[in-house]
């Protein structure tokens, strides 16, 4: 199997030629990636050259439109979704808060929606308020054990009223990849939506949307090597009966129904730059011409089977000490390369610490306080989180493992 | 008096470089205006050397926040208020939609709400859908003639059921400069708040909110020199009575509870670009010492003089022609130098015609349909637009003069 080119894979990264940032091991790639080359370019050449209103019947104006168009076009198709099922917000955790209003519209007093406690608050708290709206909101809980969401618990939450189910594809400290498409399929067959929350997942590699089912995926292009936007899925089935968001005279605009920020034209430009990133990594290991989707889930394979290499000597060694508790699955297939442990002692020292090696990360509760608190750790001590993409060099998790040594 | 150094002031400007603008003149400026060197290169430093989640324990993550604080402090003071009553949200729309959020929860069943029909469709619509809630909506009309706000008009909407009135600094087509200070004064006498949208006014010059008496002012940076942000002041007082909107954990950080979204590290920062810009204006004419506040104040009478100076013969230009009904006052100083015309035919027409002659501006209703629609303009017809702002030099406006000369 075709195995990932790292040191192409890092040139396209200023962030690893940064002189400031040299022998720093970066493992806070959880808390927002570095951004790649193409997006740096893209937006560097957006500000000086096209920032004006696009659209516009003039020259510059018109690229900027265009650009804008290419991103959500190639994006699109890297996930199989058609080009107006995708738009573009300000971050996940305002697309979330006008999802949640518009749900609040669209369901009636005693409907249900379930949401879980593996979520980070951005997928959970909005929800959650619905309450005061009337709605039924039912939490489909973890082990406390092992962080996991059963999914014969789900089944028993799935009755008559249940609208909406929102579960995270993977949880930002757990890390468990969550099998949504078995999920999905449950909530379609009570005729229930679904809204999938991927920030932590998309990182690791584009997801076949389609492939998923979701009605709703949303993740976060700063933690995916892009800038600062919240990206949407919305399926058509469901995006044309909620309730508009945006402007009236542009409710017939798919991708402009759950936007109510004005767009952010640079960043959305800028986002041409991911499917850049992607289609870059597909020319550099594979030959055979094929279409986005198929290039999208190569490279998602690509990226995935370095990071599983990568992250199981780190799970190996937190897993062979006793002084800490390490949260989520140890088999590397299993999660993401996101790993948070539990400690002795309060984590953000520990991360202070640590940076005094060269090591880049951070210590809190990820505003995943309902997980932490589920599985019973103490929140004033939080955890330490260390996080890292098919980016992150095998020298790094070892200087990573040395730090921990000395520190720990 | 002092007057404008015109290629100081270009100099600060890359885009005046760059060959796809440098042979056009921009007059499309109240939909984005060109971005400043100062706000460019912290935007690029940040994407190249420092794109890590702030606030983290270690030394790249802590010159994020610190640069994020730099914005706050910096811009507060300009404007005249505390620093932690300075909030960054995504953009103007994405504030006002959960402003309105944060009053629908706040205020009961039968209270009222005044909005204007010449506000942009962005600061109103979310207001005016709080009808749907139980609140009553009042609207505050221009004059069908002059598209002018009559204070009279206000004090007879204003009783003790009102508990908010919204209304433009300047409205985005008209360009008359409403009597903030005047206004607050006559809805807080009521018992009312008022929420200001100044997206259209901010850019000919940084407001002083604490002498305007605004308890929300509203501005986007991208149409003041910056990056995409929504720049929100909200008083104190009225702050920690609106409902979280935020994380939990932001139910005590003032600049916080208003914000949904995830912050945008790289755009807050980059913000400080802005205060860059002003100080150095400032210090390019001034030798005084004075405060920020003060420095703001200085700069804002500078570019306001110079924008006069210069929109004052476009006036007489349009006014002496039979063609063209130019909206709002036909007094530069009563007005922004945002230029909207009713033609014979198709603002978009006309704008791309101009567009060959190498001037850059737009048609359409630019989200005003209501006020169009109340001074009696047809929308599928719309208006052409022309913007200008203190950096438009006398040549830029001799060949829109030109242009217009052989267009129309």
């Amino acid at each position: 199997m075709t195995k990932l080119d790292l040191a192409f894979t890092r040139a396209q990264f200023p962030a690893f030629s940064e002189p400031t940032l040299q022998g720093q091991g970066f493992f806070e790639n959880a808390g927002g990636s570095y951004p790649c080359i193409q997006v740096v370019d893209r937006l560097a050449r957006f500000y000086r050259e096209r920032k004006v209103q696009p659209y516009a019947p003039y020259a510059v104006s018109e690229l900027g439109g265009a650009e804008m168009d290419e991103a959500r076009l190639r994006l699109a198709a890297l996930m199989g979704v058609e080009t107006d099922e995708l738009s573009f917000g300000p971050s996940t955790s305002a697309n979330t808060y006008v999802l949640a209003q518009a749900f609040r519209e669209w369901l009636k007093p005693g409907d249900a929606i379930i949401v879980t406690n593996q979520d980070h608050e951005a997928n959970s708290g909005v929800w959650r308020r619905l309450a005061a709206a009337g709605i039924e909101v039912r939490e489909w809980k973890i082990d406390p054990d092992t962080g996991h969401l059963p999914l014969d618990a789900l089944a028993g939450l799935l009755e008559d009223g249940v609208k909406l189910v929102c579960f995270p594809h993977c949880s930002n400290v757990v890390a468990e990849i969550n099998p949504v498409a078995e999920i999905v399929a449950m909530a379609h067959a009570v005729g229930a939506v679904t809204c999938v929350d991927g920030v932590s997942y998309a990182p690791h590699g584009l997801p076949d949307v389609a492939a998923l089912g979701a009605d709703i995926y949303l993740f976060s292009a700063y933690k995916t090597y892009g800038p600062h936007l919240g990206i949407m899925v919305m399926r058509r089935a469901l995006g044309e009966v909620l309730p508009n968001q945006g402007h009236y005279f542009n409710a017939g605009t798919l991708y402009k129904r759950f936007t109510p920020a004005g767009p952010d034209h640079a960043q959305i430009a800028a986002s041409a730059g991911m499917a850049d990133y992607i289609e870059a990594q597909y020319a550099q290991h594979f030959s055979a011409p094929a279409p986005a989707i198929e290039k999208g889930r190569a490279v998602h394979d690509l990226m995935r089977a370095q990071e599983v290499v990568l992250t199981q000597p780190l799970l190996d060694y937190l897993g062979a000490r006793n002084d800490i508790r390490l949260l989520g699955p140890r088999r590397a297939e299993d999660r993401a390369p996101t790993v948070a442990i539990e400690l002795d002692r309060p984590a953000e020292p520990v991360a202070r610490a640590l940076s005094a090696h060269g090591i880049n990360c951070s210590g809190g509760d990820f505003y995943a306080v309902r997980p932490l608190q589920a599985m019973g750790v103490d929140l004033d001590k939080g955890v330490l989180r260390m996080s890292f993409v098919h980016y992150t060099s095998k020298a790094e998790v070892d200087q990573l493992i040395t730090a921990l040594d000395q520190t720990l | 008096m002092t007057e404008l150094d015109l290629d100081f002031v270009r100099g600060q400007f890359p885009a005046f470089k760059e060959s796809g603008l440098k042979d056009h003149a921009f007059f499309e400026n109240a939909g984005g205006s060109l971005t400043c060197r100062q706000v460019i290169w912290r935007l690029h430093r940040h994407y190249k050397e420092r794109s890590v989640r702030p606030y983290s324990p270690y030394s790249a993550s802590q010159a994020v926040g610190a640069e994020m604080d730099e914005a706050r402090a910096r811009l507060a003071r300009l404007l005249g208020v505390d620093t932690d009553e300075l909030t960054f949200g995504p953009s103007t729309s994405a504030n006002t939609y959960v402003l309105a959020q944060a009053f629908r929860r706040m205020l009961d069943p039968g209270d009222a709400i005044i909005v204007t029909d010449l506000d942009h469709e962005a600061s109103s619509a979310p207001w005016r859908r709080l009808a749907e809630d139980g609140l009553e909506i009042r609207e505050w009309r221009v004059d069908p003639e002059t598209g002018h706000l009559n204070i009279d008009t206000l004090a007879a909407l204003l009783d003790k059921k009102v508990r908010l009135v919204c209304f433009p600094h300047a409205s985005n087509i008209l360009g008359e400069i409403n009597p903030v200070a005047e206004i607050a004064t006559l809805a807080h006498r009521a018992g009312a708040f008022v929420c200001v949208d100044g997206v259209s006014y901010a850019p000919h010059g940084l407001p002083n909110v604490e002498k305007l008496g605004a308890d929300i002012y509203l501005f986007s940076t991208y149409v003041t020199y910056g990056p995409h942000q929504g720049v929100m002041a909200v008083r104190r007082a009225l702050a920690q009575m609106l409902p979280n909107q935020g994380h939990p954990s932001a139910e005590h950080k003032l600049y916080s509870r208003l914000v949904p979204a995830g912050a945008d590290a790289a755009q807050i920062a980059a913000c400080a670009g802005i205060a860059d810009y002003i100080d150095a204006i400032y210090a390019k004419h001034f030798k005084a010492g004075r405060d920020a506040t003060g420095r703001a104040g200085v700069v804002h009478d500078l570019m306001r003089a110079q924008e006069t100076l210069l929109v004052q013969p476009l006036l007489e230009f349009l006014l002496a022609r039979s063609d063209v009904r130019v909206l709002g006052p036909h007094k530069a100083a009563a007005r922004t130098p945002t230029l909207a015309l009713e033609l014979h035919r198709s603002g978009v027409e006309v704008a791309a015609e101009l567009a060959s002659h190498g001037v850059m501006a737009s048609g359409g209703v630019f989200g005003s349909q209501r006020t169009l629609q109340a001074m009696g303009i047809d929308v599928e017809k719309g208006v052409l637009r022309l913007s200008l702002v203190h950096y438009t030099s006398a040549g830029d406006v001799a060949r829109l003069m030109r242009a217009l000369d052989t267009v129309l």
